[in-house]
């Protein structure tokens, strides 16, 4: 099973965290979710695991960035991306939120449509709309740039 | 054009998607070490603190002598008896030496479809996406002191989907002895204000989808929570001539938003690389704005300085505005707020041993009226369980009662708490204090009295 589904969730955890913690992510997530006492009776495993990822960059990106940011007023939300990416590219996926990533990584790389990535991601349709169209618009403005 | 944007965005997650790195290895599943691991043997203490132990702090003094909430290490003495008062697995009710309690089931919308259970109906209530769909089981005495207010708590929790733990903002309001969830999941709140009030049957909070991203939405139970405005943070709200608005503030503005109408007139701007706002607050046809020093700490430091403008933003002079004594630089004031009638200031000044003070300002008089110790003096590392400073974080005043909450900074979940003084005979009561696992951040009056 992550033999199958481990090429696409780390992609995937590469557009919420980068490639530097995207392995990292996925390691922990699918160990949790595998390990935990629900994973046996989970019907749709690759959603699961989707949501187990998502869930782990969340809390990745919370942890480290939201009481300070609170607090402080001094959070960077800039996320590390190898010299390799070109700098707009980052700066561009950087100003997203984790969920905005998710639904646009999903969106546009799977090609998902909107009720598939409500289903992966264990959201509402109305959410999918809400971060999509404001993932595209923070995108567009930063492209048209 | 939507075609041409769509191609690019696909170009770009193209060219990120082909940055990952290669598949890892997957360490050895072990389960048996996964079920013991620190978390997991932390259930007990976790469950009784959310469905058990959200208590008020009835036993020794809270103000004037004692500290609000004790130190930590009284804290965690707290949880541990809550631990061992709580001996079998999680279950859905509550634990042990839990007094009477009233469930509430919020209005429902989409649940997990795979859901593992935390054991804690407090818990399982926070982990829909938006809004609860189970119910929410509160203590009866602490409904009973927290009615009337809106309280927002930081919970620790396991998510829903893979048992991984998190940090989950919740608001919840207490209206006539019910709570009701009204959010989950991204909906934050900024320190330093009373971010929410009840306006027209709304609740306006502060989301915030990421460290930078944050937005102003009117939430209530059921409906799908749309933001009103972007970039900013809903600081108060108030009634003008009967319509009810909300102040949004950002690093460089104050905006007033007419919830009726949904227009938005800016209040006053201000330059972020001098100081930037940190507090709001309207009374009697006066806004008093709290404004900290660039460059300064957000929760502690100074100097801050107040200003009044009325409802059209043009600035008033007020006679008795209090003057911060800055020589005493690690005073913070940024904490402030209105009574209803605009005569008093209430404001918060904490001192270089890190005590802290609400005190009520007569403005027409410029002269300080009353003082509440509100947070003891703390000399060492080991008095701080959160390993951060204990601060005042939010603040809600009327003309007989001022609402307070303290909580740490920097740590994860830390002890923290909400007092609601008194001002008619000058005593104080606990309304909730956190245990491990429930940090109560913020509070504000459901109607100011």
């Amino acid at each position: 099973m992550y033999r199958e589904y481990g090429p696409g969730l780390i992609r995937f955890a590469t557009g919420l965290v980068g490639p530097n913690d995207a392995a990292d992510v996925v390691q922990t997530a699918v160990v949790r979710a595998m390990t935990s006492s629900g994973w046996e009776h989970v019907v749709n495993h690759r959603a699961y695991l989707y949501r187990s990822v998502m869930n782990e960059a969340n809390s990745q990106h919370r942890s480290t960035m939201r009481r300070r940011a609170r607090e402080m007023r001094t959070a960077n939300p800039a996320v590390e991306y190898p010299e390799e990416v070109r700098p707009e590219v980052l700066e561009a996926v950087g100003g997203l939120s984790p969920r905005q990533r998710a639904v646009m990584f999903l969106t546009y790389w799977e090609d998902l449509d909107e009720a598939a990535v409500a289903e992966r991601l264990g959201i509402g349709r109305g959410s999918v709309r809400r971060h999509l169209g404001r993932g595209r618009e923070k995108l567009r403005q930063v492209l048209d740039e | 054009m939507s075609n041409q944007l769509d191609d690019r965005i696909r170009d770009l997650y193209a060219e990120l998607a082909d940055s990952a790195p290669r598949l890892p290895p997957l360490p050895p599943l072990t389960a048996p070490e996964k079920v013991s691991s620190p978390w997991v043997r932390r259930w007990p203490v976790l469950v009784a603190a959310a469905t058990a132990t959200i208590v008020i702090i009835a036993a020794g003094p809270l103000l004037l002598g004692g500290g609000v909430f004790g130190t930590g290490d009284e804290a965690s003495d707290t949880t541990s008896i809550a631990a061992a008062e709580t001996t079998e697995a999680p279950t859905t009710t509550a634990a042990e030496g839990a007094t009477e309690t009233t469930t509430v089931a919020a209005e429902t919308t989409e649940a997990p479809s795979t859901t593992v259970s935390t054991g804690s109906p407090f818990l399982d209530a926070v982990q829909s996406t938006t809004v609860s769909t189970e119910p929410v089981t509160l203590p009866a005495d602490v409904l009973a002191a927290a009615d009337g207010l809106v309280v927002g708590a930081l919970v620790e929790f396991v998510w829903p989907d893979d048992g991984s733990t998190g940090h989950e903002f919740v608001v919840m309001v207490v209206d006539n002895g019910a709570a009701t969830m009204i959010l989950g999941r991204d909906c934050r709140v900024e320190s330093g204000s009373p971010p929410f009030a009840e306006t027209g049957g709304g609740v306006i909070v502060h989301g915030q989808e990421g460290p930078d991203i944050s937005d102003v939405r009117r939430c209530t139970p059921g409906e799908e929570v749309e933001p009103l405005a972007e970039d900013g943070q809903a600081m108060t709200t108030a009634l003008i001539d009967g319509r009810p608005v909300v102040a949004i503030g950002t690093e460089s503005s104050i905006s007033v938003l007419d919830l009726d109408s949904g227009a938005t007139d800016i209040l006053a701007t201000f330059d972020p690389s001098v100081e930037t706002p940190t507090a709001a607050s309207y009374g009697d046809g006066m806004w008093m704005i709290s404004l900290l020093a660039a460059g300064e700490p957000f929760n502690a430091g100074g100097p801050t300085r107040y200003v009044f403008l009325d409802a059209t933003g043009a600035p008033l002079d007020v006679a008795g505005n209090p003057a911060p004594d800055f020589s005493a630089v690690t005073a913070t004031y940024r904490m402030a707020a209105l009574t209803p009638n605009g005569s008093e200031l209430v404001f918060v000044e904490q001192f270089a041993d890190l005590s802290a003070d609400v005190v009520v300002w007569d403005l027409a008089a410029g002269v300080e009226i009353e003082r509440y110790r509100v947070i003891e003096p703390f000399t060492t590392p080991a008095d701080d369980a959160g390993g951060g400073q204990r601060f005042v974080g939010s603040l809600d005043a009327s003309d007989t009662e001022i609402l307070v909450n303290v909580n740490i900074a920097f740590g994860a979940v830390a002890p923290g708490g909400i007092v609601r003084i008194d001002r008619t005979d000058g005593s104080a009561t606990d309304v909730v204090s956190s245990t491990e696992g429930i940090d109560f951040q913020v509070a504000s009056f459901l109607d100011r009295p």
